[in-house]
């Protein structure tokens, strides 16, 4: 199975049969918006502009949650919703609310704030046809100790998908499945 | 993915089911979720009260597909009970009609009806509809049928002749619907009981709506009554709309006249009442629920662990 970042219809309705689908939020500010900057989309519009795609296929698709829109409450509603259109695995990465496409610009949610948001994305998904990849857009900015600490986390919520970016310090860890990801091109490696 | 099975089971339940279905429809999300609070099994949404509290117009054909799309979702969104949704004429051809299919049971919609009027189409109860050949009904049916991708998505048909051509014609025209593909029946506007009784003989095996339109060119009857006669739901499509702007007019005269609420406020919901209908309770709870303060307990697991390890 291979992952494709998808931003038209077209796009999907040509794709080959063995993929996902990922609906980028970087792109599709970019194209909505004119702005490399996802935070300035909001979910609605986001999910608007993904029901034009869902309609079209069956297959998997993966959706951009952002850092949850907002507080844990935002993130249990957002999950929510994105359901409710079609997601089949939802990415939440570790930044503060509002998410940032630029790197430069990413500043990480204090580790009581993710394991909030987290916990609400848990509840709040239907786990039989929804998965949950958490995307640490940040990685390369904490310590030794605050990376542990986050592992840690997704072991006690048993979560076990993640998805680094490729410049990301690598990491070892044989109980997740590490999902490498390239952020210029918003493309999933593996 | 949520794929709203278990809504569209329950609407086949509710529809294939002796007792007769009461439905109301619902111009917002917030009425969706005081019918349900208020025990409603399943709710509607329709172009009439979408129409007018989107768009503030008659159900004249104005409003669009994407308008109504909308407002499934949104109406979708708010409840947990099955809704049932207008699909107009389909807004198009056969082709328009595949996509109005698809996108509505993707939405979580649990079954559509479509129509037989020309576009732009007219409230059922307006004077000077006019409806397209059968063929065409005919055909957007079976394309219909064959567009869902549940079996359970349920389609009725509608024909809006009898304001025309009279009763025989529409009972003609909703027997080839059937056959057609169409699940359920729905001939608008009779004009009497008795021939609300004669739709129901004709069609004892197939679901039947009736449509309780206050002022309308049906006589009204009761949920009972519409059930013994055989209907297997009635729907009330104005009400909410109605009894929405009457308390818009009442409310803002009185604010433009005096500058107050005093008197119509003793009609309105209180405080505490609404912020029960829009579950500020369990916001509340689910806010508190993930907050800094409530991690303690998993931030202490983790710094456990660690130690463990270390």
């Amino acid at each position: 199975m291979t992952y494709q970042t998808v931003v038209s219809a077209q796009a999907v309705k040509s794709a080959s049969k063995n993929q996902y689908f990922y609906l980028s939020g970087r792109q599709l500010a970019n194209q909505l918006l004119g702005e490399d900057n996802e935070g300035l989309l909001s979910l609605s519009e986001y999910l608007n502009y993904f029901d034009y795609l869902r309609v079209l296929t069956n297959k998997t698709f993966i959706l951009d949650g952002q850092s949850g829109f907002g507080n844990p409450l935002n993130t249990y509603n957002s999950i929510k919703k994105m359901e409710n259109h079609g997601a089949d695995i939802i990415l939440l990465n570790d930044q503060q609310y509002p998410s940032h496409s630029r790197p430069d610009q990413q500043k990480p949610a204090e580790l009581a704030e993710l394991a909030g948001k987290l916990k609400a994305a848990i509840d709040a998904h239907d786990a039989e046809n929804t998965d949950l990849w958490i995307k640490f857009d940040c990685w390369n900015q904490y310590s030794q100790t605050e990376k542990w600490e986050r592992l840690e986390l997704l072991s006690v919520l048993s979560l076990s998908d993640i998805v680094l970016n490729e410049d990301a310090d690598k990491l070892d860890e044989s109980s997740l499945n590490i999902h490498y990801f390239a952020a210029d091109e918003q493309e999933f490696l593996n | 993915m949520r794929n709203f099975e278990k809504q569209r089971n329950e609407f086949n339940h509710l529809i294939y089911d002796k007792e007769i279905l009461n439905i109301v429809v619902v111009p917002d999300a917030l009425a969706a979720k005081v019918a349900e609070k208020a025990g409603f099994k399943a709710v509607f949404c329709a172009g009439y009260a979408t129409s007018a509290s989107t768009l503030g117009l008659p159900d004249r054909g104005i409003l669009d597909f994407g308008e109504m799309y909308q407002k499934v979702k949104e109406i979708v969104a708010a409840v947990d009970i099955p809704v049932f949704v207008d699909g107009d004429t389909g807004y198009g051809d056969p082709e328009n009609v595949a996509r109005t299919i698809r996108c509505y049971e993707a939405a979580g919609a649990a079954g559509i009806f479509l129509e037989d009027q020309v576009w732009p189409k007219r409230c059922g109860h307006m004077a000077g509809k006019s409806v397209v050949p059968t063929e065409e009904l005919e055909e957007k049916l079976r394309v219909a049928a064959a567009a869902r991708r549940h079996d359970n998505f349920l389609i009725m048909s509608r024909t809006d002749s009898r304001q025309m051509y009279g009763l025989d014609e529409a009972i003609n025209r909703s027997k080839r619907y059937k056959a057609a593909g169409a699940d359920m029946i729905f001939i608008e506007a009779p004009e009497s009981i008795a021939e609300m009784k004669i739709i129901a003989d004709t069609f004892p095996d197939t679901p039947l709506m009736a449509n309780m339109i206050e002022d309308g060119a049906t006589p009204m009857a009761t949920t009972k009554e519409l059930e013994e006669i055989g209907f297997s739901f009635v729907v009330h499509p104005c009400a909410l709309t109605y009894a929405q702007t009457y308390a818009d007019e009442e409310v803002l005269t009185e604010l433009h006249d005096t500058g107050r609420t005093t008197k119509t406020q003793k009609q309105m919901v209180t405080f505490d009442k609404f912020n029960h209908f829009v579950g500020l309770d369990e916001l509340n709870q689910c806010d508190n629920q993930y907050s800094a303060e409530a991690m303690t307990d998993t931030l202490a697991l983790i710094a456990d662990k660690m130690k463990e390890e270390a």
